[in-house]
C-alpha cells in the first residue's frame, strides 16, 4: 500500500532536478492502419510543456488534436518518437505500469464526462483513490467531498450522474480527475458538450488549476480560449502550425 | 475488494437484474439437472446392488438331471470356496390371466423345509411356505396378470394339465426384471404344490454361493473355477452335472440398461452445464459489452486489469453460487423422485433415498467452478480492454468489418428491403460473439436433435425387431412334436394361414474337459442361448446380417449366430470361426457363416432344418411354431391364438409359451421406454438453455448498439422499423443455428446410437433422423428467436435519442 497524505491540490510529482518541463514530445509520429490504407494523424511533432502551463491545442477536425492528447495520456502509442510525461517515458509503458502511472500522474477529462452511472458523484471521485490506493480509506470520502466543493458541486455529491446537468457532470469529472492529485490534467473537448456559460466556468476552473501550478493540456474547438490558456498550439495536418510559445506569458506573470 | 467497488458491482447487478436473473436461471436449471441425474443415478446404482444382494443370489446353478439329494448337498458344502448351497428347481409354466389369456410363468420351486437363506425373496403378503394348493407371485406380476392375492387361477406346468391354484401370497424379488417388461410372470411354490401340478418332486438345480468371509465373489473366473471343480467332484461321485449356469456375478439382469441411462444422464447433464456456462460467459460478455466505456473510464482513472478482472470474477462467482445454492435442494428432490420412478421401472425397493455427499460436492464444484472457468475468457478480454478501444467501441470492430470476404459478399447482397439487409450485415458484426451464439444454439439444437434421433433410433430398433418377423404369433412346445402332425393340426384352425414348424432347443458352448457353462440368469431368459432351425429359405424371418451371409439350403455344418452370442456366450467369435455347441447332450462343431442383427430375442444359433435333424438325430421334430394368420390386427391374432391353443391342448400337446407379435412388441417397447423418455427429457432441458442464450445475445446486441439505435431514430427510423430490425437479426441467428444443429446432429446421432446400442443391446441402434424433431427445432428456434428478441427489440424501439447518446 502506498498512501500519500497530501494537501487537497499540490504538485507533488517528483521531477528531474533543474527542469520545469512537465511534458516533452520529441519526433512523435502516429500512423493508423485501416482497410482504406494508412493514415498519418501526427506527422512529427516536437513539443515541450512546462509545469503550470495551460496549453490549448486547437485545430480543424482531423488535424490530430485528440491523437496528440491520447499520446500524452498513453491511450495511444506513438509509431515513432518519444513522449515523456511527468517524468515517465509514456511510449515505453504498458499494462499495469501504464494504468498505475496514469492513475497517479494524469487526470483525464472527457467531452462526455464518462462518469460511472451507477456511482454517485462523490463515489465517482473516490474511485481513482480506490484503484490506485493513494489515500487511506477513511480519508477518501472527505477528500472527495472537498474536491467536489472545490469545483462547486459539493451539494450534488450524493446524486447519480443522471441527475446532474452537463456542467455539473463535467465539474464532477474534473474533481475525479484531481482525486489522486495528479500534476497534469489532460482534457479532450471538455466544453464540447456544454453551453457557453457553463463552458466559461469550466475554462475558468482549468485556469485556476493552472494558476495553482498544475499543468493543463486541453484539446478544444473553441476559437478563443486566449483569455484562459497561457499558450495555444495550433495543429495543421498532424504538424504544429502555430505555437504561441511558453513565454506567451502565464496569466499571473509566472515564467 | 473495497466496499466502493462492491457497491458498484451491486448496482450494476441491479441494473442488469433481468440478465443476471437469466444467468442464475440458466446455471440453476443445469445444476438441477446435473444434481437430479447424479442423485438419481447414485441412488439407483446403489439400490439395484442392494436389492439384488438382498436376494442373496446364487453365484452358479449346477443342473443335475438325477436330482439334488443330501449327498450332493453335503459334497457341495464341503467344496472349498462355496459358502452356501440349496436344492431348487425351476420350469417354464403358463398361467391364465384374468382376461383368459395364457401368459408365460417361470416357476421357482424349493422344498418346504428349505430355509431360503440364498436365492430368496421378501414376502410382502401372506407367509412362506404357501399351502399345497397355493403359490406366491412376484409383485410385478399382479398388475401384469390382473390378479390379486387370494385369487384362484389356472396354472399349467410342462408335464401337467391346467390346474386351479390360489395366489396365496406376494413376494418382492429384486433379482428379476418387472413382469411388464419381460411379458413373463414369476411364481414361487413348494415341491408339494409342484407335485400337485403334475411334476416330479425331485429338485434338479444345485445352487451355490461362491465367496469367502468377506462376501460373495464378484469374479466370474473364480465362480467358474469353483463350480467346475464341484461339478467334476459330483460327476466322479456318480451325480453327473449336465450344465452350469453362471449369470454375471452380482449384476442385476438390467444393470446394462441402468448403466446406459446413467451414462446418458451424465453426458447430457454435463452438456447442459457446459452450455449454460457458455451461456453465462456470453451473458457476462454482453453485460460487459454494455460497460465498455465504463471499463475504459476506469482504466483512464488508474484501474489495472487485475482489479477489473477481480471485480467481475467475484460477480461471476456470486451469480454461480446463488444459482448453485438455489439448485441443490430441487436437484436432490427431483433426483429422489427420478430414483423412485426408476425404482418402479426396475422393480426395486429403495431402502434409502439418501444422496451421497459427493454428489453435493460435485454439484457445488461444477456449479461454481465451470461457469468461472468458462467466463474467464470474456472476462479477461473485457478487463484487458484499453482506453483507446473503449473510446472507439461502437459495437463493431472497425479494423475488421468491411475487410473480410464475408463482409464484401454481404455488401454486394442487393434488394429493396433495407431493414433486412441491415439486419443481415449487423448479424455478423461481432464475429466472435456471432460464432459463440450460433455455436451455443447450434450445439444445443444439435444435442436436442441427437437426443430425439437416438430415441427414434431406439423405437426404430423395436420396429426393426418386429419388422423382420413376418409372422403373427409364436408358440413354443414343451416337448418336440412331429412337424407334419402339427402343421396338419393347425391348418384346420380358423384364421391360420401358414405354419412354420421349426426345431428349437437350448444349447451351450462346449468346453473340452469341462462342464458347459451357460451365462443365463435364473429367470431362464436373460443370457439364455437357443438353437433354432428354420428352413433356409423361410419367408417368416429376414434378419439383417452384420457380417457373412444367411443360411443356404445345401449348407452343411453351418451356423448363423445372432449379435448377442459373441459378446455374451462366445467372446471373440466371428464369421469363419468354428464354434462347438452342446446340442442334445453331445458336442457338435459348426462353422460360423454369418452374424445376424436380431433385436427382441436372446442369444440364438440358427441352423438349417436339415442340419438340426442331423445334430439331434430326430428329423422332423419341432418345438417352435411361427404362425401367419389371415388378419394381422391384435384382436384377430388373440382370437386365432386361443383357437390354436385349444387345438393343441385337445391333442394333449402342452405349450411352454404362446404370444402374439403384439406381445413381443409391447415387451420390447417397455425395455426402451425408460431410455427414450430419459433422452427426450434431457433434450428438452438443453433446448431451454439454448433459448435463454438467444434471449441474452439479443439483449447484449441492443445494449451494445444503444447509440446506433439513437442515431437511427434521429434519421427517421420509426419504432416499428427498429423493432423489426432487431427481431430479424435474432431470427437470422436462429436460422443459422438450425443449419449448424442439423450438421452437428448427423454424426453425433451415429456416435451416440452406436455407443448406446452396443452398451444396451450389443448392436448399434439403427440410424434415424427424426424429421418431426427437426421441424420442431426449426419452429422452436425461429419462434424462440423472435420471442427472445422481442424484449430487446422493444427496448431498442423505446430508446430516446437523448438516452441513446448519453449512454456510458
Amino acid at each position: 500500500m502506498r498512501h500519500t497524505t497530501s494537501p487537497l491540490i499540490t504538485t507533488t510529482e517528483p521531477r528531474p532536478p533543474g527542469t520545469r518541463e512537465s511534458i516533452s514530445v520529441r519526433g512523435a509520429v502516429k500512423t493508423y492502419s485501416s482497410p482504406a490504407g494508412e493514415f498519418t494523424a501526427i506527422a512529427g511533432i516536437d513539443l515541450a510543456v512546462e509545469r503550470g502551463e495551460f496549453v490549448a491545442i486547437v485545430g480543424r477536425s482531423g488535424s490530430g488534436k485528440t491523437t496528440l492528447l491520447n499520446l500524452l495520456a498513453g491511450i495511444d502509442r506513438p509509431t515513432a518518437g518519444e513522449i515523456v510525461v511527468a517524468g515517465a517515458p509514456v511510449h515505453d509503458l504498458a499494462g499495469s505500469a501504464l494504468a498505475s502511472w496514469r492513475g497517479r500522474s494524469i487526470g483525464l477529462v472527457f467531452q462526455f464526462f464518462q462518469l460511472l452511472p451507477t456511482l454517485t458523484a462523490v463515489e465517482n471521485v473516490m474511485l481513482p483513490m480506490d484503484f490506485c490506493d493513494t489515500f487511506p480509506v477513511r480519508e477518501r470520502r472527505a477528500r472527495a467531498l472537498d474536491l467536489l466543493d472545490r469545483v462547486g458541486v459539493a451539494d450534488q455529491a450524493a446524486k447519480l450522474p443522471s441527475s446532474l446537468s452537463g456542467g455539473q457532470q463535467q465539474r464532477a469529472a474534473i474533481a475525479r480527475a484531481l482525486a489522486n492529485d495528479p500534476p497534469i490534467l489532460l482534457a479532450d473537448e471538455p466544453t464540447g458538450n456544454l453551453d457557453s456559460h457553463t463552458s466559461e466556468s469550466v475554462l475558468d476552473l482549468f485556469a485556476q488549476l493552472s494558476a495553482e501550478g498544475r499543468t493543463v493540456v486541453m484539446v478544444t474547438h473553441e476559437r478563443d480560449v486566449s483569455g484562459y490558456a497561457t499558450r495555444q498550439v495550433t495543429l495543421v495536418d498532424g504538424l504544429i502550425g502555430e505555437d504561441t510559445g511558453t513565454a506567451a506569458a502565464l496569466p499571473d506573470g509566472r515564467s | 475488494m473495497s466496499r466502493l467497488r462492491l457497491r458498484k458491482l451491486a448496482r450494476d447487478v441491479w441494473l442488469a437484474r433481468t440478465r443476471v436473473t437469466m444467468m442464475i436461471v440458466a446455471i440453476a436449471v443445469s445444476i438441477v439437472a446435473v444434481g437430479a441425474f447424479l442423485g438419481s443415478r447414485s441412488i439407483l446404482m446403489r439400490e439395484v446392488g442392494v436389492n439384488y444382494a438382498e436376494t442373496h443370489p446364487a453365484s452358479a446353478t449346477l443342473v443335475l438331471p438325477g436330482g439334488v439329494g443330501p449327498e450332493v448337498l453335503a459334497t457341495a458344502r464341503a467344496q472349498a470356496g462355496v459358502t452356501a448351497v440349496a436344492a431348487r428347481g425351476s420350469v417354464q409354466a403358463r398361467i391364465q390371466r384374468a382376461d383368459g389369456r395364457w401368459m408365460p410363468l417361470v416357476v421357482f420351486v424349493s422344498d418346504r423345509t428349505d430355509p431360503r437363506t440364498m436365492a430368496t425373496n421378501r414376502v410382502e403378503v401372506g407367509s412362506w411356505p404357501p399351502p399345497t394348493d397355493g403359490f406366491m407371485l412376484e409383485r410385478t406380476a399382479l398388475p401384469f396378470l390382473g390378479l390379486k392375492a387370494g385369487d384362484r387361477v389356472q396354472l399349467q406346468t410342462p408335464s401337467g394339465v391346467p390346474t386351479p391354484i390360489t395366489v396365496s401370497g406376494v413376494v418382492h424379488d429384486g433379482s428379476v426384471a418387472p413382469a411388464e417388461q419381460e411379458r413373463t410372470a414369476y411364481g414361487f411354490l413348494t415341491t408339494d404344490a409342484f407335485h400337485r401340478l403334475g411334476e416330479p418332486t425331485t429338485l434338479t438345480e444345485l445352487k451355490i454361493v461362491v465367496g469367502d468371509a468377506a462376501g460373495p465373489s464378484g469374479s466370474r473366473d473364480r465362480v467358474t473355477a469353483v463350480a467346475q471343480q464341484l461339478g467334476a467332484t459330483l460327476t466322479a461321485q456318480g451325480h453327473p452335472v449336465a450344465s452350469i449356469q453362471i449369470p454375471p456375478p452380482l449384476r442385476h439382469p438390467h444393470q446394462g440398461q441402468m448403466n446406459t441411462v446413467g451414462f446418458l444422464m451424465l453426458t447430457f447433464g454435463a452438456a447442459a452445464l457446459l452450455l449454460s456456462s457458455i451461456l453465462v460467459a456470453t451473458m457476462l460478455g454482453g453485460m460487459l459489452a454494455g460497460q465498455v466505456r465504463q471499463l475504459g473510464a476506469m482504466k483512464a482513472i488508474g484501474a489495472r486489469t487485475g482489479q477489473l478482472l477481480g471485480m467481475y470474477l467475484l460477480l461471476t462467482a456470486v451469480i454461480a453460487s446463488v444459482a448453485t445454492a438455489l439448485a441443490v435442494v430441487p436437484g436432490m428432490l427431483i433426483g429422489r423422485t427420478l430414483a423412485g420412478f426408476g425404482g418402479r421401472m426396475l422393480n426395486l425397493d429403495l431402502t434409502s433415498r439418501a444422496i451421497p455427499s459427493w454428489v453435493i460436492v460435485v454439484e457445488v464444484l461444477a456449479g461454481v467452478g465451470v461457469p468461472l472457468l468458462v467466463a474467464l475468457v470474456p472476462l479477461v478480454r473485457a478487463s484487458r480492454i484499453t482506453v483507446r478501444e473503449a473510446i472507439d467501441d461502437h459495437g463493431v470492430d472497425r479494423e475488421t468489418v468491411g475487410a473480410s470476404g464475408l463482409d464484401r459478399l454481404l455488401a454486394r447482397v442487393g434488394g429493396t428491403n433495407r431493414a433486412l439487409l441491415m439486419a443481415l450485415r449487423n448479424t455478423v458484426r461481432r464475429r466472435g460473439r456471432f460464432a459463440l451464439t450460433v455455436g451455443l444454439l447450434g450445439i444445443a439444437g444439435g444435442l436436442f436433435l441427437t437426443g430425439l434421433n437416438t430415441a427414434t433410433g431406439w423405437t426404430g430398433m423395436v420396429d426393426n425387431g418386429i419388422g423382420v418377423r413376418h409372422y403373427d404369433m409364436e408358440v413354443r412346445l414343451n416337448e418336440a412334436q412331429p412337424a407334419d402332425r402339427v402343421r396338419e393340426l393347425l391348418a384346420a384352425v380358423p384364421g391360420v394361414r401358414t405354419v412354420g414348424a421349426w426345431g428349437s432347443e437350448p444349447v451351450t458352448v462346449h468346453r473340452d474337459g469341462a462342464i458347459d457353462v451357460a451365462h443365463v440368469y435364473p429367470d431362464d431368459a436373460h443370457g439364455s442361448f437357443t438353437m433354432i432351425a428354420p428352413p433356409a429359405d423361410t419367408p417368416l424371418i429376414s434378419l439383417p446380417l452384420k457380417s457373412g451371409r444367411w443360411l443356404r439350403p445345401d449348407d452343411t455344418g453351418a451356423v448363423v449366430l445372432n449379435n448377442l452370442v459373441p459378446p455374451l456366450q462366445a467372446p471373440g467369435t466371428k464369421v469363419g470361426d468354428d464354434i462347438t455347441l452342446t446340442v442334445s447332450g453331445a458336442p457338435k462343431t459348426l462353422r460360423v457363416v454369418g452374424i445376424a442383427a436380431d433385436f427382441g430375442t436372446q442369444g440364438t444359433a440358427y441352423v438349417t432344418d436339415r442340419e438340426y435333424a442331423a445334430l439331434t438325430g430326430h428329423p422332423g421334430q419341432v418345438r417352435m411354431l411361427r404362425i401367419v394368420t389371415g388378419s394381422h390386427d391384435a384382436a384377430s391374432r388373440v382370437v386365432t391364438l386361443n383357437a390354436v391353443e385349444r387345438a393343441l391342448s385337445a391333442q394333449h400337446i402342452t405349450m411352454e409359451s404362446t404370444f402374439p407379435l403384439d406381445e413381443l412388441q409391447s415387451g420390447l417397447d417397455r425395455h426402451v421406454l425408460v431410455l427414450a423418455d430419459a433422452l427426450i427429457a434431457l433434450s428438452g432441458i438443453l433446448a431451454v438453455v439454448a433459448l435463454l442464450g438467444l434471449a441474452s445475445t439479443m439483449s447484449t446486441s441492443v445494449t451494445e448498439r444503444t447509440r446506433e439505435f439513437g442515431i437511427l431514430h434521429t434519421i427517421g427510423a420509426t419504432a416499428d422499423r427498429v423493432r423489426s430490425l432487431v427481431v430479424t437479426e435474432g431470427m437470422l441467428i436462429g436460422a443459422t443455428s438450425i443449419v449448424l444443429a442439423g450438421w452437428f446432429a448427423l454424426p453425433a446421432t451415429r456416435v451416440l446410437g452406436s455407443y448406446i446400442g452396443m452398451q444396451a443391446f450389443a448392436s448399434p441402434l439403427p440410424y434415424r433422423f427424426s424429421f418431426p424433431a427437426l421441424a420442431g427445432w426449426v419452429v422452436a428456434a425461429l419462434l424462440g428467436a423472435a420471442g427472445a428478441s422481442a424484449a430487446a427489440a422493444r427496448r431498442a424501439a423505446r430508446l430516446t435519442v437523448r438516452e441513446a447518446l448519453s449512454t456510458l
